[in-house]
């Protein structure tokens, strides 16, 4: 149990171990945020409570085999996570918690592209022993600040990887998410939201940011997924129990049980918020 | 006998006096190295011959290296076994 060890020696191991899988299995994996980061570009920023690496999207099923092959559990999958389905979260009886990026909300329009983009700047980190490849300079920028744009609050990371920045390398950054169609996520973070306030996009940023409106999620979610296929698969995720987030509200592995009551709930309390958004509407139309 | 971390091998040292922590990756039990323990694989990562790490450990605690010898063998030997270190004869020149 990871009970006792500090949190700054459980996350080195964490990117030690999805290092050493990803060599066995032979997925490419970026090291991003927390202790990953160039800590001279990032002065003052906690080092996190977990790792969190990106990989390259075709590998993203080996990466996932070998580190349920090697002890890591699946708390959370990418369809159970963020509107973006960008991340699952996996845990390590001795190493702690993991998130794994097949994509990075930003970079959702052609994650392979950009991760090939930040691949091929990509540096060296020691992380525990470990060699560990990291976005470079410029990709850690972009990063950050896209990071920065769905999460409110994280002024440090908007100070240190755009407000101290030269005129010059603000270009650098700007046009890197051009690039890359990462140009919403950082006109977010560094304010300039004026810019792209026709972008289909923006509502999908807002949800993110507010974390709150479920319905509205699961809305956004409906207009962005085009076609019949993906809609079923999306009626099919919207009563998927989730067993992190049920585990952690009961305080215990879930049963079979509890995730075919949860099932009802979700699919009750969804109804219930069709139900409620349609009352006004039918009186407005009357 | 010359000694080095083995292959997937991760460490991370905290705090002052240090503490080690090891682990084999990708899914090891990580062994937590304190006092002589941690001094004797901070002494194998510096200096890699196992002469050299007794003669400095002797010379940290002020004891005859003969006195220390046994210990520091045993150790290295369970850590040779646990797979965190590798070991190697020296090459005579």
């Amino acid at each position: 149990m990871t009970a006792g060890l500090p949190t700054s020696v459980l996350v080195r191991f964490a990117h030690a171990s999805v290092q050493a899988v990803a060599d066995r299995v032979g997925a490419d994996v970026l090291h991003i945020k927390g202790v990953s980061v160039d800590p001279s570009a990032n002065p003052g920023r906690p080092a996190g409570t977990d790792a969190d690496v990106l990989v390259r999207p075709a590998h993203v099923r080996r990466l996932m085999r070998g580190l349920v092959d090697h002890d890591w559990l699946l708390w959370c999958d990418f369809d159970e996570g963020s509107l973006f389905e960008h991340a699952a979260s996996l845990h390590h009886d001795s190493y702690g918690m993991l998130d794994v990026h097949q994509n990075f909300p930003g970079f959702h329009h052609d994650p392979a592209r950009a991760f090939e983009a930040l691949w091929q700047s990509r540096v060296a980190r020691d992380i525990g022993g470990v060699t560990c490849p990291a976005p470079g300079l410029l990709g850690e920028h972009l990063l950050l600040l896209l990071h920065a744009a769905r999460s409110p609050g994280k002024t440090l990371d908007v100070d240190n990887h755009w407000t101290r920045l030269s005129p010059a390398e603000r270009d650098e950054v700007r046009l890197l998410a051009d690039h890359l169609g990462a140009g919403v996520g950082l006109a977010l973070a560094i304010g300039e939201e004026g810019r792209v306030r026709h972008s289909s996009e923006l509502a999908l940023w807002h949800l993110m940011r507010d974390n709150s409106d479920r319905l509205g999620e699961w809305r956004a979610r409906w207009r962005n997924a085009h076609g019949v296929v993906p809609r079923v698969r999306l009626l099919v995720r919207a009563t998927r129990v989730n067993r992190f987030d049920l585990g952690q509200r009961l305080g215990r592995p879930p049963t079979r049980a509890d995730v075919r009551r949860d099932w009802w709930r979700r699919a009750r309390a969804g109804g219930l918020s069709v139900l409620r958004m349609g009352r006004p509407q039918s009186r407005k139309s009357s | 006998m010359r000694y080095s971390r083995a292959r997937d091998v991760a460490w991370v040292t905290e705090g002052e006096p240090r503490t080690v922590y090891v682990s084999v990756m990708p899914s090891g039990r990580p062994l937590v190295l304190k006092g002589t323990a941690a001094d004797i694989w901070l002494g194998v990562l510096e200096l890699g011959e196992r002469d050299l790490v007794v003669d400095d450990l002797a010379a940290a605690y002020a004891v005859d290296a003969a006195l220390i010898e046994p210990q520091v063998d045993d150790f290295l030997a369970e850590l040779v076994r646990s797979g965190l270190l590798a070991a190697e004869p020296v090459k005579e020149l």
